[in-house]
């Protein structure tokens, strides 16, 4: 009798825990850095900003799947190489009609761009980066801001058990046109999973990180993002078809000279 | 009888697969890329046209297949690209003519590049391009004065003269040279590149179809010539014609002769400097479009003394009283290229403190020789000096703006043509134009115009296109002259005003 009580308080103990265990809210214990860098909100905002760009180089193939309105479903492919700070380069892989188109983002001011058809490489006048990216939700602003500390200061807006809301505000004399960012940090991998896009007070975009994948080289990287334009409802879906990082990406790739060749 | 066959068929294959062991279809060492295009036009009336020909009439049909292969291995690249282009319409006047496939469905084949790369050769930075090519210089919108590496193709009027790939030699260098301010805030100096080439073959450009126009009518004549001789010739012409003469024309080309001394020559040096992009440039050869430097005129009905060149009206009029019906006068052109030196400069920003508007301006100064006709009409001998050695400059200054993320705007002012060449003989234009996207970008409503400020012709050039399906797109416009018929767009000789569609996918 005694045994089978023990056995009844054992299996009741155990249901018990595997209750709690899968039914609970998940709560990822906070990264083991963050306890040092919670009170710094631009230290934090650094923080995210290196483990989001863990690299002296990348090469980053990506796919985009429009969702809404008349372009729904159309499919845009490009690899994209990033080294430093600021210097982006893309080369276009589908849809056939702008394959090899490039562009070249030297800093948010410097921006490059080649269509497939012409001999000639374009510098994109500043009125030109709000243009939308290829019918994405996209434009060349989003494509130039690789890393946020250098472009905005941070304070935290709030927080909570899982996340910790930094509130961005543009530097003064940086030329972008979203004055205000609202990024959620996870604390288990201070990691940045939304962001919200502002201009001229009101919300205007929202993009949404998930999947996360541990890469060969030891980081994190969200291979699904959504980016949402709210006016319209517009989204843009993008996955991550590969990654390779510190291949030694040549500094000639970000140059008119690396736009003017055929690809 | 059939396991010789398998074991030919077999032995065959293994000789073969190594030819492609060395490339994939697709991957770093292969590239490809191409599209199939129909192109269809037809005239609208509206325009000035000879008599009896039929306002609505298509005049083109073109269908292109154009493939575009790039191939990569290390540091070395090679590129390819060729065209086909039918033109839709049969060339067949003789029986023997429809006994030829090109006669009864002419084509032509058209290629972009052709060449050869060795990117870093030496050391960073510099490469090495050997081969057909087209090399576009200038940062302004189409109307480039100093892109004159390559002659311009003016066959196909929508394109404004598109370039003519050309067999080359490039020498290119780019330095690593990249200067920040102090705080790395802005990029003080960078991207500087200096570039060399060497055209050892030169290549005229291809004149419109509408360029022969000239020579059916002498008051189109009189559009033509550019000289008080020639004036006159344009103006006895017409009595001759009326009272039953009929005139030929025979030109003659000479382009420059393969010597060394004819090798063309160019360098550029460009660079980004605080926000600014800029170039200077030089040349050194010939420009693209013919002038006659001898005109000859024979088989006249009266005698004709270079002292009767002074009163055309009593010319006129002994022309006038003659019987002319069987009488053939035929005057020989020769035609050739002037030697010329290009000297130019470009820059382009975009000013933050106007919202970020798009500026730009490109110069060129083209510096030529003394330039002499030899006319004979009859017993008159001249020889006129056209131009005297001197210089003319050329400009293309504008602005752009996206006034939304969906209307682009776009303004130039163009002191002197494609087409034009000499001090006297360069006009001033406004092009402006305006794009509207719509629908995710896969509708655009193009508008543009250019006016002739000198003469008040204008060209309205309206498009609509739609990129509704994955690497197709549909084209429909029209390209309408105005002016009178002695003006620049409004005469015949730039060809009727017409309406187009084009087809095209890529892949």
């Amino acid at each position: 009798m005694n045994k089978g009580i023990t056995l009844l308080q054992q299996t009741t103990v155990l249901g018990f825990w595997i209750f709690a265990v899968t039914l609970t809210p998940a709560w990822a214990a906070d990264d083991p850095q963050l306890a040092g860098l919670i009170d710094n909100p631009q230290a934090l905002l650094e923080e995210t900003d290196r483990r989001h760009n863990p690299f002296e180089d990348q090469v980053l193939r990506v796919k985009m799947v429009l969702h809404g309105g008349s372009n729904d479903g159309r499919e845009i492919e490009f690899t994209t190489y990033t080294k430093g700070v600021n210097k982006r380069a893309v080369r276009m892989h589908n849809p056939p009609d702008i394959r090899g188109m490039g562009v070249v983002i030297k800093g948010n001011d410097e921006i490059y761009v080649r269509l497939p058809d012409s001999k000639k490489v374009r510098r994109v006048a500043a009125h030109a980066k709000k243009q939308s990216f290829m019918g994405t939700d996209y434009n060349f602003d989003d494509m130039a801001m690789i890393r946020l500390a250098p472009l905005y200061t941070a304070k935290i807006a709030k927080k909570d058990d899982n996340h910790i809301w930094l509130e961005l505000a543009l530097r003064e004399g940086v030329d972008l046109q979203y004055e205000k960012l609202v990024i959620r940090i996870d604390r288990s991998r201070i990691l940045y999973d939304e962001v919200l896009f502002f201009v001229g007070g009101a919300q205007v975009k929202r993009q949404s990180r998930s999947k996360p994948k541990q890469m060969p080289a030891g980081h994190t990287l969200y291979s699904h993002l959504m980016m949402t334009t709210l006016s319209s409802g517009h989204g843009t879906e993008t996955h991550v078809v590969y990654e390779k990082i510190n291949v030694g990406v040549k500094d000639k790739t970000f140059s008119r000279r690396w736009l003017s060749k055929d690809e | 009888m059939r396991a010789t066959t398998i074991t030919r068929v077999t032995l065959f294959a293994m000789l073969i697969t190594p030819l492609f062991m060395g490339f994939a279809w697709a991957g770093d060492g292969f590239s490809l890329r191409g599209y199939i295009e129909a192109d269809t036009r037809f005239s609208v009336p509206g325009k000035d046209e000879p008599e009896g020909i039929d306002p609505f009439r298509f005049i083109r049909s073109d269908t292109t297949g154009r493939i575009t292969a790039m191939f990569h291995r290390g540091d070395l690249n090679a590129y390819a690209d060729l065209a086909v282009v039918f033109t839709g319409f049969p060339q067949a006047a003789t029986l023997e003519d429809l006994l030829l496939r090109e006669a009864i469905d002419p084509y032509r084949f058209e290629s972009d590049a052709l060449y050869v790369e060795l990117e870093d050769w030496l050391f960073d930075g510099f490469d090495l391009r050997a081969g057909r090519q087209i090399l576009h210089w200038g940062t302004a919108d189409m109307f480039n004065p100093t892109n004159v590496v390559n002659a311009y193709d003016f066959e196909d009027p929508l394109k404004f003269g598109e370039a003519i790939a050309t067999e080359m030699l490039v020498l290119s260098f780019t330095a690593p040279w990249t200067f920040y301010s102090d705080d790395w805030d802005l990029t003080l100096f960078d991207e500087f590149n200096l570039t060399l080439v060497a055209v050892p073959i030169f290549r005229p450009g291809l004149l419109p179809s509408t360029a022969l126009v000239g020579f059916s009518d002498p008051d189109l004549f009189g559009q033509l010539v550019d000289s008080p001789t020639l004036d006159s010739l344009a103006s006895l012409q017409k009595p001759f014609v009326e009272g039953g003469g009929t005139l030929l024309y025979d030109t003659r080309v000479i382009t420059p002769d393969f010597g060394a001394d004819n090798m063309q020559l160019g360098a550029r040096m460009r660079w980004t400097l605080l926000g600014m992009d800029m170039s200077l440039s030089y040349y050194r050869g010939f420009d693209d479009t013919p002038r006659a430097e001898k005109v000859v005129v024979s088989d006249l009905p009266i005698p004709i003394e270079e002292d009767d060149l002074n009163d055309l009206e009593k010319l006129e009029a002994s022309i006038r009283a003659l019987n002319l019906s069987k009488v053939v006068a035929t005057t020989d052109v020769l035609l050739t290229y002037p030697r010329v030196q290009v000297v130019g400069a470009d820059i382009s920003t975009s000013l933050d403190f106007l919202g970020g508007v798009g500026l730009w301006g490109e110069v060129a100064f083209t510096f030529h020789d003394d330039l002499y006709r030899y006319v004979s009409i009859d017993q008159a001998k001249i020889l006129e000096v056209e131009a005297d050695a001197g210089m003319f400059w050329k400009l293309t200054a504008g602005m752009d703006y996206s006034l939304t993320s969906w209307w682009y705007a776009n303004v130039q002012y163009i002191h002197g043509f494609v087409d034009e060449f000499g001090s006297d003989k360069v006009h001033d234009y406004i092009v402006a134009g305006s794009d509207i996207k719509l629908f995710g970008e896969q509708m655009t409503i193009r508008a543009f115009t250019i006016v002739q400020l000198q003469d008040q012709s204008f060209v309205l050039y309206p498009q609509l296109i739609f990129k509704f399906w994955p690497g197709g797109e549909l084209t429909a416009g029209a390209f309408l002259f105005q002016g009178a018929g002695d003006s620049k767009f409004g005469s015949r000789i730039t060809g009727p005003s017409t309406v187009f569609m084009k087809g095209r996918y890529s892949f």
